[in-house]
């Protein structure tokens, strides 16, 4: 299902797209490419678990997917503050810092119109310090996995898989001493 | 009102023009917004939280050796006229005239740093010094900011950084600005594509006071939009290297105007000169654009007995609240511009 060719994101319209779906609807095939920021945005990063609806990727495109009206009813206000999606859209401000992750999608959509990149490149907390580079490492790997196999460059793609399956095993350590 | 007095009577350091390029480049800010870790921002908090956080920052900021000589100021417990005389200083925002309960400035003796807290961030520092400084302006705010990391736990993501209210700040959490004396560039019209061009590469260019404000005398503020997937020195080194640039070309038609029409310029200098010597009557506005002929003036050698310092002092002390604040009580426009034409004169040695 997941193919390598070199496309523009149909998203964003910037991005190489490294993320390729089709599917099979009624009689017709419907093709989809995308970056993976876009993927993780419209909330459709699990696509290579398998059991997604290209129906929700496509409505995803074009607006709030059935997956993200689902979230929206189910949880409609941040447990820690008490702003909701309509807070925010109206205000154009988070509550607190759990908002980020609460309204993700959302407000990842949003940092991407206004800072182009959605990863932090600058200073850390001292006691934040060593994960946050192994995260910011493992996006740079990530980035250029994809190319990799985008380019057909199987022997570096399956070095940087291996960097990247030891970092996130680093990541997943990390998380025990530093929940978030 | 005896810590706001000890501010008012002591002029702010970044006033000097001690600063490299200070005629063109009056100064350079550096802010940085933070905020506490699973604690609603300002604008979610209940009283009671705000209380809490205003108490734990002013606490942490004592702390801290950057701050030691500090002052305090809650702006509940001073008046509107004080708040507005604090932000004429450019120590406190707009919104904080307004919305002043449990909110405070804690500020420098000479105001080269300073931190508001409980503003749309629950910290924002701010750095200023004289002239193209960017750099030393932000090696002092970084030193603070540590200071303070070592006693609070802040708002951070290991994906997007420092988070804030605004995502617009999200990040570094941080705003470079430069304070900008471009009167070749708005005289030859070449203004509108240099903001243009900065805009490009995602540069912001606005009046001296910021959001929402005009471009008054001449002065424009340049600062950074992105905060997120650039670093700290990325983003002042880039600032400064486009800042260079600017002041290129503020040069180049600076020599173009003198080449054209010397006599003419000139005669709007010294003439600027003396209406603001002699005058009995200057407004705000006015008084504004004589200053920056007569800051030309002195960039390019016309004017020799008038220093860059003075003239940053007069930018700040001419200003509504400043003036009232001299003369004792509150003023009518009138009497305002009757006042300022006054203190002008008697800074500049006039008659």
């Amino acid at each position: 299902m997941v193919v390598a060719s070199k496309m523009i994101c149909q998203i964003c319209k910037q991005n190489q797209a490294t993320i390729h779906l089709t599917q099979q609807k009624n009689d017709r095939v419907v093709k989809i490419h995308v970056c993976r920021m876009c993927a993780e945005e419209k909330g459709f990063d699990y696509l290579e678990k398998s059991n997604f609806a290209l129906g929700n990727i496509i409505s995803g495109l074009f607006g709030d997917s059935a997956d993200a009206a689902r979230i929206k009813k189910k949880k409609h206000v941040c447990t820690l503050c008490g702003t909701s999606h309509e807070d925010f859209r109206d205000v154009a401000k988070l509550g607190c810092s759990e908002c980020y992750e609460f309204f993700k999608p959302h407000v990842l959509s949003v940092l991407r119109n206004l800072h182009v990149k959605t990863q932090h490149f600058g200073k850390c907390p001292k006691s934040r310090g060593e994960r946050a580079e192994t995260v910011r490492r493992a996006t740079l790997l990530q980035e250029e996995l994809e190319l990799s196999i985008a380019e057909e460059c199987y022997e570096r793609a399956a070095e940087i898989r291996d960097e990247l399956r030891e970092l996130n095993g680093k990541k997943a350590g990390g998380d025990k001493e530093c929940p978030r | 009102m005896s810590s706001l007095r000890h501010i008012i009577e002591t002029p702010a350091k970044w006033l000097d023009g001690t600063g490299e390029e200070s005629e063109i480049i009056l100064s350079c800010r550096v802010r940085l917004a933070r905020n506490l870790d699973r604690t609603p921002f300002p604008h979610r908090a209940k009283p009671a939280a705000m209380k809490k956080t205003l108490a734990s920052l002013k606490e942490a900021l004592a702390e801290c050796p950057s701050m030691k000589k500090a002052v305090a100021i809650d702006l509940g417990a001073i008046t509107p006229s004080e708040r507005m005389l604090l932000l004429e200083r450019h120590l406190i925002s707009i919104d904080m005239t307004q919305n002043h309960k449990n909110r405070a400035l804690v500020v420098l003796k000479g105001e080269g740093m300073s931190a508001m807290i409980n503003e749309e961030d629950h910290l924002r520092l701010q750095s200023i010094s004289s002239g193209f400084s960017a750099a030393e302006a932000f090696t002092r705010l970084d030193r603070l900011d540590g200071e303070l990391d070592d006693r609070l736990d802040f708002a951070f993501s290991d994906t997007l950084g420092y988070l804030t209210a605004c995502p617009t700040n999200v990040g570094t959490g941080l705003r470079v600005s430069a304070m900008v004396h471009l009167p070749g560039l708005v005289h030859n019209k070449d203004i509108s594509q240099v903001i243009k061009g900065l805009s490009n590469v995602r540069l912001a260019v606005r009046g001296m006071y910021g959001e929402g404000s005009n471009a008054m005398g001449n002065m424009f503020q340049i600062s950074n939009s992105i905060t997120l997937g650039v670093s700290e020195g990325e983003t002042v080194s880039s600032l400064e290297s486009y800042l260079r640039k600017v002041l290129e070309f503020e040069k180049k038609a600076r020599e173009t105007l003198l080449k054209k029409a010397r006599s003419l310029l000139e005669d709007k200098i010294c003439r600027a000169h003396g209406v603001l010597k002699t005058a009995r009557l200057v407004t705000s506005r006015e008084a504004m654009d004589l200053m920056s002929a007569v800051r030309l003036g002195i960039g390019l050698g016309i004017i020799t007995d008038v220093s860059i310092s003075r003239l940053n002092e007069l930018l700040v002390m001419i200003k509504p609240l400043h003036l009232q604040q001299l003369h004792g009580r509150p003023m009518e426009p009138d009497e305002r511009d009757r006042v300022r034409a006054d203190y002008i004169r008697s800074r500049l040695g006039g008659s």
